[in-house]
């Protein structure tokens, strides 16, 4: 298989999507719940909440992408291999269901009490 | 000459708008391109150079297709805009359901394009090896399921635009 380093910037880059995909819908069903929250995602006022939901999952991806990149340990990189690729597979299909407004709405009502 | 004066007197969000789905369009060709010469590495490397030049240029418009998809997307939510039209009518769940499903779900496909772009020129060559085969089955299905994504959000698009078109 390939060299360790090589899959270490892979998982990293796996990993990140995976963890950006699930803090966008994450982040809608808060924004649902909590209307202060909502405002917190108003980054350019005109598009309204969802600028901020773009923006903060793209910066999240970038941050995660480097720091599991740096911080993790790299002769460890073929061994998660497997499990960073199951990861990306499972959050890029949940994604599709958990931004279907039949889905999160409920979700939210529930967080709301 | 008369339809050329015509499209020449679009407004600038009705021209932004076609400019965007004329974009969705040209990525499909893109997208087909992508899967297939990912599909034929193992078999020809030499499909690697048309596969990295393809990734680049999908990859820049999806970016720029999520960009414009922004741009009009305030003049949709504004007072008197396609949305109130659609939430004052007897069909507001084109908005609550179809309209709000592919506004979140145009978040993923230029995330999904980047994820087997970086892949492809990092990995090069070696992606054809037979002991890469899950990481190019990971840039082929990230393809596939970004292609998914975008028919979905374009038909979503379509059912909307076609009730209350953006002027």
């Amino acid at each position: 298989m390939a060299h360790h380093k090589n899959l270490n910037m892979i998982n990293a880059l796996l990993l990140a999507a995976s963890f950006s995909a699930t803090i966008f819908w994450v982040m809608n069903i808060f924004k649902v719940a909590s209307p202060a929250f909502k405002s917190f995602l108003e980054v350019y006022a005109p598009a309204g909440p969802l600028s901020g939901l773009f923006v903060y999952p793209i910066i999240g991806f970038f941050v995660f992408w480097l720091l599991w990149s740096i911080f993790t340990i790299k002769a460890n990189a073929s061994k998660y291999l497997k499990s960073s690729i199951i990861t990306f597979y499972v959050t890029i299909i949940l994604f599709f269901f958990m931004v279907w407004p039949g889905i999160f709405g409920p979700v939210a009502e529930l967080l709301k009490g | 000459m008369e339809g050329l004066i015509g499209l020449f007197s679009l407004s600038r969000i009705e021209f932004i708008a076609s400019f965007h789905g004329l974009i969705a369009t040209v990525v499909l060709i893109l997208f087909g391109m992508g899967i297939a010469f990912t599909g034929i590495l193992q078999r020809n490397v030499a499909f690697l150079k048309p596969l990295k030049v393809v990734l680049l240029i999908l990859l820049v418009l999806m970016i720029v297709h999520t960009f414009l998809g922004f741009v009009i997307y305030v003049p949709y939510r504004a007072e008197g805009g396609p949305r109130t039209i659609i939430l004052e009518s007897d069909r507001p769940w084109l908005h609550e359901f179809i309209f709000e499903h592919k506004e979140f779900l145009a978040y993923l496909p230029w995330l999904l394009v980047l994820v087997a772009t970086v892949m492809v020129y990092y990995l090069g060559a070696r992606l054809a090896d037979t002991g890469y085969n899950a990481l190019r089955l990971v840039v082929i299905a990230a393809l596939i399921i970004a292609l998914v994504y975008t028919l979905v959000v374009s038909a979503e698009a379509v059912l909307v635009t076609k009730f209350a078109p953006l002027k």
